[in-house]
């Protein structure tokens, strides 16, 4: 019960948002309007076929009309005289349709462009975001925009747009035929005109909150099962089945009440408009009936008349259900936008600066002070330099600080106070692109790329040849395993590499880092899933391989970092202990003493 | 089990409210094929120039037929689509239900996206299966069948005739353009699905794309991902737009037909004008349900695609589960796992002679594996990458099942009691700590309804993440997981442990669940765990030494999956085995000297 409300919570807030977002509507628009200057030549065509198909499609009911009234109520009339009328009648068609076809086709290419540039534009600036930007917003919700939301559109430029053109002009035109024709008649039209587009405003109302409410349930219900399909183990350990089942059953229960709500909208809007044309056909019967002395003429202008309410009504009706689309489409577009807007978080990988290819590798903090958000101080005046082909680790307990230093000398994030230099220079004067290159960094958490393993060592960058992955797959300890798989190195890799054992992902990840040759070798907490005795032999291919090379680890095993030349204890972010392994265990009652002796027992 | 089995269910109690929602559809139909007619005589009568009165009760019965087809179509509309509507929360709890029976081998086969589109598109397809395709194909053949009556009274058998003849050919035509069209449909999916994928990893590995500077070479990859997709809606729409033209193309041949034919029934004196507009009205009527036929046809066609795709998941059957009768069996006797608290004699836990491949392959990743445990007794298992840790454990959990024999519980063979009685008994943390995106105490209670938020409490102390939390601001109540706080690796773990704790289980079974804290907070669990598992009996799989030297004994798997060697910490390191090497490898005391 609870839950419900909740959720009931949940989606009056969003609701209230959108409201907000109402507001940016008319800018968001108009810069959707602006990407159709993407295919000037496919717009120009879809609007001049439009033309062509309304103009036919108002000429085919006043060739009938001509036929009743100039031949059919003519007693006696001459039967081959209305061959030519026939064949007026086809033609006419045969352009409608025609070139109703070649406007769809176009109208789904010029789309289709426009959103593949959203799509690989929007892509394009996620790319080229910092961390920051992924640290704020979940991977699934990012994925969402890029796939989801753009989807979104595609009704939008493929539909509503053109739509909006395309039947506003047939409605302007169909009225003023219906003027000329019949001047009281069509005035008398014309007052459905606001009770349809009453029927149209409340219609969307109503069917824009429960779509919003759908939407937003439905997302629950894919988050719901993609949290238990992949935590089934966990609720079938704990038997839990049962609990989860009537969790599920309850959203569902949500689901179908609102399902039943969006039968009755989806049930009401077509029909609804169909019987108001309907019951307008009656009315005009009813109007022509009391026209007493009727001349006869004016029978094929109510044949005119009810042909043209039936197709001037649909088009409205068809707006009015697209809008739901054209809602939620702009929903979408703000949120694209909104990414595409992003220039805080925006770093440039190529902006000029020093290039970073040749340093020795000398790291230096001085002073530094970063915090993720705020003023929640993570590192507190940190210094400490490391000369180059040094061999050193941070050592600390769990956010102490270790991972975010590392982070800071690729320059993910840019400390608020403090300097961090590399060969004497601020890290912030080199080219981004060349100082990510000449640090190797080996992660805690190990990725696998879909493809094969040649390409999750090389990253698909030309640089690193076969030679070079190899080189790297016998540095890292992992030629040997990958010569035994079906196709050796261009073995691929199954969903993130679930067929590999962790320590053979994490061996794999390392001979990605030695593939770019760099400078600097960085291991967070690389050999954690490493059995001790792949780790040892590890290790010492690396110590080997970063011979002249910097290297710096996080090791939570401090039997890893005993052989380094410079060890740094983090606590809460301050440096308290640094030295050699030796130094820091005469130390009496120093921090790495304790912690080391409580490793080895 | 299979989707008919599950339909079958709901059909059965709900049937009348859909055959009187079918029932309807021939009633708003028949309405909707009077408007025509009315509008044909209305035209007579003021050609004619009848009187005003009957001209107003055509225009009335016009408005009424309008009316009364809008108000049943609504009505049916309710009753069938609703009916479904239910039908589907139905047919997916019970694939939930499903899901929750199947084992690891399942979902080691198909991979999350995959059974999440199963439970929620494929469910929907067989929805509009029965909902709109089913009963658009019964409105479209009576909407014909009225219309052919109305044209054969009023013009004759010719034109009716003309005008149905079209019928066949245009649906053939278009189910062979809409079959070219699903290979299409497929492509875009194909397209859409590999777009996405990209996009996912991409996101997933960021940090490793940023770390390489790889952010160009995966910019143009998504591209191409992104224009192939663009290709094939481009593909799709020239072939698809060709339907709704064509029809009414043809339908404007037959009228031209019907005009040169009619002209002269007119002049003859056959038909009225009035037939004529109304010819042109049926026209009309039957325009709108081929095109819709054709839709109609093909979500039929992708519901039967959709029973099949959930047949074939409904159909996997859990790889570990109880024979027939084992629970009434299991009540017969009393509870072993109670028993055994005066009973302490003999092995708790005994596995002899194990030895275990996966289905389907032929690699035994444990071999003769033989060892027991005793009450209370905590046991470390350790070995390199691969030896068949996890798989042992797995074992005892029934996540898989053991051959007969080889594991017993006190002197139970793990296949004589039911998993729910063993899963109850025995608390397992697997390897890759799992949370679910709600609170931390929810994740720790997990839905134990008899356990209090003390018994919260006492868990996250034991594994010493009570800390942690209660720095957080809203404390046990945070929310973590995809929608909430990210927790560390190490407290997911310690989160993790405390929501087997928390159960006071009989037995516990952590595998190498400790890995991602520093040594002093495992210490310190470690130490914690023993004293708050006081009378409870551990299987622990560790990497670490300092780990395995808190427990009585220790198994030493080798690589290969056979028992390397057994004993006290002291006794192993007197072997000078294998073991014995790993403590001076871990101590780094090779690397000191």
């Amino acid at each position: 019960m609870n839950k419900r409300k909740k959720l009931a919570a949940d989606v009056e807030v969003r609701g209230r948002m959108s409201e907000y977002e109402e507001k940016s509507k008319r800018r968001t628009l108009f810069r959707l309007l602006k990407y159709f200057k993407a295919a000037p030549g496919l717009l120009a065509f879809a609007l001049a076929s439009s033309v062509l198909v309304n103009a036919a499609q108002l000429a085919a009911p006043l060739i009938v009309q001509t036929l009743i009234d100039d031949h059919f109520s003519i007693p006696g009339f001459d039967v081959s005289a209305v061959a030519y009328l026939a064949v007026l009648y086809i033609a006419v068609c045969v352009v409608q349709h025609v070139f109703s076809y070649a406007q769809r086709v176009t109208l789904t290419s010029l789309g289709q462009s426009i959103l593949h540039k959203i799509r690989t534009e929007l892509f394009a600036h996620i790319q080229s975001l910092s961390m920051r930007f992924f640290d704020k917003n979940a991977s699934g919700r990012i994925l969402t925009r890029v796939t989801g939301d753009v989807d979104e559109l595609q009704e939008l430029y493929a539909n509503i747009f053109i739509m909006a053109i395309r039947e506003g002009m047939l409605i302007i035109a169909m009225l003023a035929t219906m003027f000329a024709l019949d001047f009281r008649l069509a005035l008398w039209c014309l007052l459905a005109v606001p009770v349809i587009a009453g029927l149209t405003v409340a219609y969307r109302f109503i069917a824009r909150k429960t779509f919003i409410k759908v939407k937003s349930l439905n997302s629950r219900i894919n988050g719901y099962l993609a949290e238990h399909v992949t935590g089934m183990r966990i609720v079938q350990i704990f038997n839990r089945e049962k609990r989860k089942y009537d969790d599920f059953s309850a959203m569902n229960d949500e689901h179908y009440r609102l399902g039943l709500i969006q039968v009755i909208l989806n049930s009401l809007s077509n029909p609804l408009i169909t019987m108001i044309a309907n019951i307008m056909i009656a009315l005009i019967i009813a109007y022509f009936g009391s026209r007493v002395g009727l001349h006869l003429l004016d029978i094929g202008v109510l044949y005119t008349f009810t042909t043209y309410i039936r197709q001037l009504f649909q088009p409205i009706a068809q707006l009015a259900e697209q809008l739901t689309a054209a809602q939620s489409a702009l929903i979408s577009a703000d949120r694209i936008f909104d990414i595409m807007d992003n220039t805080v978080d925006f770093e440039d990988l190529d902006a000029p600066g020093r290039s970073a290819e040749n340093l020795t590798g000398k790291i230096e903090f001085r002073d530094v002070w970063f915090a993720y958000n705020d003023e929640d101080w993570v590192l507190r005046g940190v210094s400490f330099t490391i000369e180059p082909g040094q061999r050193c680790a941070f050592v600390g307990s769990t956010g102490s600080g270790k991972t975010t230093v590392i982070s800071l000398i690729s320059r993910y994030y840019i400390p608020q106070k403090g300097r961090i230099l590399i060969d004497g220079v601020d890290i912030a004067e080199y080219n981004l692109r060349s100082l990510r290159r000449a640090v190797g960094i080996v992660m805690q958490s190990v990725f696998l790329f879909s493809g094969n393993i040649r390409h999750n060592i090389s990253l698909g960058d030309p640089d690193v040849d076969d030679g070079a992955v190899r080189e790297a797959a016998v540095a890292a300890r992992c030629d040997g395993f990958i010569s035994e798989l079906d196709g050796g190195y261009s073995h691929s890799v199954a969903e993130r590499g679930s067929d590999f054992s962790l320590g053979q992902r994490q061996l794999i990840s390392f001979a990605r880092a030695l593939a770019v040759k760099p400078r600097m070798l960085i291991l967070d907490e690389a050999t954690a899933s490493i059995d001790t005795e792949t780790e040892k032999t590890l290790q010492d291919r690396l110590y080997e391989y970063s011979e002249g090379k910097t290297l710096i680890m996080i090791a939570h095993r401090l039997s890893t970092v005993v052989g380094c030349d410079l060890i740094f204890v983090l606590d809460h972010g301050e440096i308290t202990e640094r030295g050699s392994h030796a130094e820091l265990m005469a130390r009496e009652n120093g921090a790495y003493r304790k912690l080391y002796e409580l490793s080895v027992r | 089990m299979n989707v008919k089995i599950l339909l079958l269910g709901y059909f059965r109690r709900k049937w009348p409210r859909y055959a009187a929602g079918l029932a309807l559809v021939f009633i708003s139909t028949y309405f909707n094929t009077l408007i025509p007619s009315y509008l044909g005589r209305a035209v007579d009568q003021l050609r004619a120039g009848d009187p005003l009165s009957d001209v107003r009760r055509t225009a009335l019965l016009l408005a009424a037929a309008g009316f009364g087809a809008f108000l049943l179509y609504f009505i049916w509309r309710y009753m069938v689509l609703g009916f479904m509507r239910g039908a589907e929360i139905h047919l997916r709890r019970g694939v939930f239900a499903h899901l929750e029976s199947l084992t690891s081998d399942f979902y080691v086969r198909y991979n999350t996206g995959d059974i999440i589109t199963r439970s929620i598109s494929d469910v929907q397809a067989i929805r509009k299966m029965f909902g709109g395709s089913l009963v658009w194909i019964a409105n479209s053949a009576v909407t014909f069948a009225l219309a052919a009556m109305h044209m054969v009274r009023t013009s004759g058998a010719l034109m009716s005739f003309i005008a149905l003849a079209p019928i066949p050919a245009l649906l053939y035509f278009i189910m062979k353009i809409r079959k070219v069209l699903r290979g299409r449909q497929r492509d875009i999916r194909a397209a859409t699905s590999d777009m996405a994928a990209k996009a996912q990893e991409n996101l997933t590995g960021i940090r490793i794309i940023k770390a390489f500077a790889r952010e160009n070479s995966e910019r143009d990859a998504f591209a191409a991902f992104s224009d192939r997709k663009r290709a094939a809606e481009v593909r799709k729409a020239k072939l698809s737009a060709i339907v709704g033209p064509l029809i009414m193309l043809v339908y404007a041949g037959v009228f031209t037909v019907y005009i040169l034919v009619g002209s002269r029934m007119l002049s003859a004196g056959d038909i009225t004008i009035g037939d004529f507009t109304a010819f042109n009205g049926y026209i009309l009527l039957m325009v709108g349900p081929i095109a819709l036929l054709g839709q109609a046809i093909e979500d039929w066609q992708s519901g039967m695609a959709s029973i099949g795709r959930l047949d074939e998941m409904l159909n996997c059957e859990p790889e570990s589960r109880d024979r027939d009768g084992l629970a009434e069996e299991w009540l017969s006797h009393e509870n072993p796992f109670e028993q055994a608290q005066t009973a302490a004699d003999g092995d708790w836990i005994s596995v002899r002679n194990l030895t275990f491949r996966y289905p389907g392959t032929d690699v035994n990743v444990l071999k003769n594996v033989g060892f027991s445990v005793r009450r209370n007794e905590i046991v470390a298992i350790t070995g390199p990458v691969g030896c068949g840790k996890t798989t042992l454990l797995s074992l005892f959990e029934r996540l898989w099942s053991a051959p007969r024999g080889m594991i017993s519980f006190a002197g139970y063979d793990v296949n004589d009691i039911p998993i729910e009685v063993l899963r109850s008994e025995i608390g397992f943390v697997p390897q890759d700590s799992f949370l679910f995106s709600d609170s931390i105490s929810e994740n720790i209670r997990f839905f134990a309804e008899h356990r209090g938020d003390e018994d919260v409490l006492e868990a996250a102390r034991a594994v010493a993440v009570h800390g942690n939390v209660i720095e957080f601001a809203d404390g046990y109540s945070t929310i973590v997981g995809e929608r909430g706080v990210t927790l560390s690796g190490g407290q997911m773990q310690r989160v993790s442990i405390a929501r087997a704790l928390v159960l006071h289980p009989k037995i516990l079974l952590l595998d190498d669940c400790l890995s991602a804290v520093d040594a002093e907070t495992e210490r310190e669990i470690l130490s914690g765990l023993r004293a708050y598992l006081d009378g409870c009996t551990a299987v622990i799989v560790t990497h670490r030494v300092a780990a395995a030297s808190l427990a009585d004994r220790i198994v030493v798997l080798g690589q290969g999956g056979t028992v390397d060697e057994t004993g006290t910490f002291d006794e192993l390191l007197a072997k000078d085995g294998a073991f014995a090497a790993l403590v001076r490898l871990q101590n780094g005391k090779e690397a000191a000297e």
